[in-house]
């Protein structure tokens, strides 16, 4: 690949107290239409990571740059343009129609007094359109399921138009339906690309997904490759600390990795 | 297409309660112990307001029980009503929560204190409203400066060093009630901190109704950036949103109505939660729909509260009374809707 990466990181670390580092040294580069999919333990840091690079926390060493440039420079609502964030599931206090929902993901392009309209809201309507979702546009977010409310965020951060999208753990809390409805979603975005960095508790979706790997271990250090080398039945050992197996699917031409017994 | 028509509906909801507001306030200027007929105080009305050479058929007794007496009382509770319910509904969307009221941060229970020691000291209703001003102000700057100190500013510790700040005041004002004398201060306190009109003059109106006026506006124009605080700090900010900036001019504005108020009528409770309530349930949770329209609402049932206190009794009512005795059914009314709703 030539040109700057969309997305570098070098030497990042975060430490909650002055104790003791969340995670150091990690450092990664994205390019534009990669799919980079974060494992690690309870507790090992994926979300302050993530964070970090959303710019939510601010990290103790290291820099991130987006095109190139320190994060830290540049304006908050000039970050919104170019990396999106979808959050973790859950419901806001305020019942909103997800129309009204999604066209907030505007926010970043829009001045301190100005309410969105028409040009908006039509942005809006094609997003809920080409998600063929566009029969929930008037319902409240309070009142559609779980999986619904997932891609209406998603609608969200296409609205907002960035390049990068940062995903907090988007399967969690879906059916296995709906979670593999979201991978393909993710799938398409970074083929029609879009730069794509999640985290997940599911090794198969990291393998389903393909792409890079980050695997965050215990001691808040990163191992960073492609899926296929680096996913091995003893990287997977260290993360969840138990015997998984990684199984060769002749019928699906891969991998994939299923838990022992349990006796 | 069904959302355009669902936005003119909301539209034209708003201008209705505005023409409400105008009808009210008319009926409430011709109520009263001397009872003057509607098209009377139409006309006095007009011929002030209007370069019009109408024929005189009022007496100056007339004009002046209209336009000395009750129309700044009716001024001052478009204003107070209005500013209360703007700062609540813009409070409840900051803090992520629909029953939280005006005082959240301490202004109320600041003011207090403030126009308690004026009270104490013997001094002009001017100076006790000064008083009450600059107290609610600086009881809301501790609270704000509080988070500054643990290098944390989010919602949660602001909340928190609220309810410190706010416990501290409500200590003090115990203090002055005690020390202070009970044939003749305690009973002004008191009246004080349940909130009249009564003495409302046009000066203070001019004084104050600028300023409401125009941080209003602030609130007004800024009311989508509230939708987006209020999905929460960290959202917002992925959104591009300056959280400290545009939440930090949003209590600005809020807290300085409600100082604004509480310095021309006492403090008067109830109203700044239940609006915001009856303003969902009419225009939705959208807060470019819910503030002006909790404001209106606000105006509307402030001026009703006190001509009720004006009429109630041979004597002057407290307004918080009122506004208990029709507020508390009304949420009642209100979550009885809510659960019918959800249900």
């Amino acid at each position: 690949m030539e040109g700057k990466p969309i997305l570098e990181v070098n030497k990042l670390a975060f430490s909650y107290t002055n104790h003791q580092e969340t995670f150091s040294d990690i450092s990664l580069r994205l390019d534009k239409g990669d799919i980079f999919t974060i494992l690690g333990a309870n507790g090992a840091g994926k979300s302050t990571l993530l964070n970090c690079l959303s710019n939510l926390l601010t990290p103790l060493r290291g820099n991130i740059l987006l095109k190139g440039r320190d994060i830290t420079h540049i304006p908050i609502n000039e970050i919104a343009k170019v990396l999106g964030y979808v959050p973790q599931v859950h419901i806001p206090t305020f019942a909103y129609s997800i129309r009204d929902y999604v066209v907030m993901g505007r926010a970043p392009h829009m001045g301190l007094l100005s309410v969105p309209r028409e040009a908006e809201y039509e942005k809006v309507d094609t997003v809920l359109e080409q998600m063929g979702i566009e029969h929930l546009a008037d319902k409240l977010y309070t009142q559609i399921s779980g999986g619904e409310r997932q891609q209406v965020q998603i609608a969200r951060v296409l609205v907002q138009e960035s390049e990068i999208i940062l995903f907090d753990e988007p399967t969690n809390h879906l059916d296995y339906g709906n979670q593999l409805k979201i991978l393909q979603i993710i799938a398409d975005l970074a083929k029609k690309g879009l730069t794509i960095l999640m985290t997940t508790h599911m090794p198969d979706h990291a393998i389903l997904l393909g792409g890079k790997v980050g695997i965050l271990d215990r001691e808040g250090h990163m191992l960073v490759g492609a899926a296929e080398t680096i996913i091995s039945e003893e990287s997977l050992k260290n993360i969840y600390n138990t015997q998984l197996h990684l199984i060769y699917i002749e019928q699906l031409k891969r991998m994939t990795c299923v838990a022992g017994n349990i006796k | 297409m069904s959302n355009k028509s669902n936005a003119k509906a909301k539209r034209a909801t708003l201008t209705g309660i505005a023409v409400g507001i105008v009808i009210a306030f008319v009926i409430c200027l011709s109520l009263g112990k001397y009872h003057i007929p509607v098209w009377q105080v139409a006309k006095i009305i007009l011929s002030k307001a209007l370069p019009l050479n109408l024929e005189v058929t009022w007496t100056e007794q007339m004009a002046s029980i209209i336009l000395d007496i009750r129309l700044p009382r009716l001024i001052g509770a478009f204003l107070v009503g209005g500013a209360l319910s703007l700062s609540g509904a813009t409070y409840q969307g900051l803090f992520k929560n629909p029953l939280v009221s005006p005082d959240l941060l301490g202004v109320s229970s600041g003011a207090c204190v403030g126009a308690s020691i004026a009270i104490l000291l013997n001094r002009t209703s001017l100076e006790i409203q000064l008083a009450a001003l600059v107290m609610g102000l600086l009881a809301v700057f501790l609270t704000t400066t509080i988070p500054k100190f643990f290098k944390n500013n989010s919602n949660l510790m602001l909340v928190l060093a609220g309810i410190i700040v706010s416990g501290f005041m409500t200590a003090i004002q115990g203090i002055i009630k005690y020390v202070a004398d009970p044939e003749s201060q305690l009973a002004s306190i008191v009246y004080w901190t349940m909130g009249s009109l009564a003495s409302l003059k046009m000066r203070d109106i001019l004084l104050v109704g600028p300023v409401m006026l125009i941080v209003a506006l602030i609130l007004i124009l800024i009311r989508w950036r509230i939708n987006l605080l209020s999905l929460g700090d960290s959202e917002a900010k992925s959104l591009g949103v300056n959280v400290p900036r545009s939440r930090g001019l949003a209590i600005v504005c809020a807290t300085i109505l409600t100082a604004c108020s509480v310095c021309l009528c006492g403090t008067i409770g109830w109203v700044g939660l239940i609006m915001p309530h009856l303003g969902r349930l009419l225009v939705g949770e959208d807060n470019r729909y819910l503030m002006p329209a909790s404001a209106l609402l606000g105006a509307l049932f402030m001026i009703i509260v006190d001509t009720v206190a004006r009429n109630l009794t041979g004597s002057e009512v407290p307004l918080s009374i009122v506004t208990g005795l029709l507020g508390a059914p009304l949420f009642l009314w209100l979550l009885a809707r809510q659960k019918a709703r959800i249900n």
